[in-house]
């Protein structure tokens, strides 16, 4: 039996000619594995891994630099094992897209015109080259004496290496650093709730392909 | 006895099986529906639902008044999620999965003094996410928002605008909405 060199479909030689029957598995087999990855492929395209974590418990005692922690699974699709309890970028070679949504309200009188700052930071796994945080996306704003609180909204695109080659992204976990200068703490609000999200967008050879 | 292959069921013989017309039928045609299967596969991933709507003028927003946004324009939809002469203030789900919804919106306040200006996502009424800013006074503004939905079949995202100040009301400059699958269901 021969084959071809790129997809290895076998075709009948001088030696097995009248094996028809071996010539047909071979070609069968072979077709089908490689259409199954193909139609894998197509699938997960449109199926990418996706997680989302909310909050359903206001946090409260946000001062200056503190981290929101208290965050649960929402909704999530494909994603690769079971999907962290903590906001988590999925340990995929990649690009992914991640936000952060948050609404936070002064626990007290406004100090007029102060602003108001979140940090999107991605920790490096165990084990990384490098342990320091990693800060990959900022929204900022300034809250005048409505008292209403601030919307604030930060979402972009990161690329992890995955775990076969640790970098300071690969895997990691997503924190939320706050950051103002209020004279008193900020609570956040339910009515959104603060939201955390993560969506793997492709390898990068995917990514040229469609740019 | 014949067997067949663990994905796509194509038949082909075993030592023993006589082999005639039909073996080799049965074995094209198995090939050919298999590369048919792919090939729905294929136009799926490269036609996954995605519908953008936009807006150049015609509305106004009085202040102080949460107000879904209404769209006249249909950028692009490929699976019935936009339905303007009907319902132009939404986009209504026709396929289950997660969805990437995201709106922009620049508001022509030239007239009118701004103290704040906030736009939503909504889900079924219900808003999800949300982007607001106080820090820009009597300017021609503009806001963007963006999140992830988990959508069942005939859910409706909204746009939704918000500012306080006074005079007006806001006209809408521009503003587009758009969603978009990136995931099936679990």
């Amino acid at each position: 039996m021969l084959f071809t060199p790129l997809q290895n479909l076998p075709c009948l030689s001088n030696e097995d000619y009248s094996a028809w029957a071996l010539y047909m598995k071979c070609l069968g087999l072979q077709v089908d594995e490689t259409l199954a990855q193909q139609m894998a492929s197509f699938e997960s395209v449109r199926n990418r891994p996706t997680a989302v974590w909310t909050s359903s418990s206001v946090q409260t005692n946000i001062f200056d630099g503190s981290f929101l922690s208290v965050f649960e699974v929402a909704f999530s699709a494909n994603w690769p094992g079971a999907v962290p309890t903590s906001p988590t970028v999925g340990n995929l070679r990649g690009w992914w897209m991640v936000g952060l949504n948050v609404n936070l309200i002064s626990s007290g009188a406004v100090t007029i015109n102060t602003y108001r700052r979140i940090d999107l930071t991605i920790s490096p796994p165990i084990g990384a080259p490098s342990s320091t945080p990693e800060t990959v996306f900022t929204d900022n704003t300034w809250e005048s004496n409505t008292a209403n609180g601030e919307n604030l909204l930060a979402a972009g695109t990161l690329y992890t290496t995955g775990s076969d080659s640790p970098s300071n992204s690969a895997g990691g976990a997503i924190f939320t650093a706050v950051h103002h200068n209020n004279a008193v703490s900020l609570n956040t609000t339910l009515t959104p709730a603060p939201t955390i999200w993560a969506t793997y967008l492709g390898d990068t050879p995917e990514i040229q392909a469609v740019s | 006895m014949f067997a067949t292959t663990p994905n796509f069921e194509i038949r082909y013989p075993c030592a023993g099986d006589t082999i005639d017309c039909d073996t080799f039928a049965n074995f094209t045609n198995d090939i050919q529906a298999a590369l048919d299967a792919v090939a729905v596969s294929e136009t799926a991933a490269l036609n996954r639902p995605n519908a953008k709507i936009t807006e150049n003028g015609a509305q106004t927003i009085a202040f102080n008044t949460t107000t879904d946004i209404q769209f006249h324009i249909e950028e692009y939809d490929n699976n019935g999620m936009a339905d303007l002469a009907v319902n132009n203030e939404r986009l209504t789900i026709q396929t289950a999965g997660i969805y990437m919804a995201e709106a922009y919106m620049s508001g022509n306040s030239s007239f009118t003094t701004v103290s704040s200006q906030a736009i939503a996502l909504s889900q079924n009424g219900t808003i999800r996410y949300r982007k607001k800013d106080s820090n820009r006074s009597n300017l021609t503004s503009s806001i963007h928002v963006v999140g992830l939905f988990n959508c069942l079949v005939g859910d409706v995202l909204r746009a939704v605008y918000l500012w306080t100040g006074s005079g007006g009301p806001e006209g809408v400059f521009s503003c587009e909405f758009q969603a978009r699958l990136v995931s099936l269901p679990d």
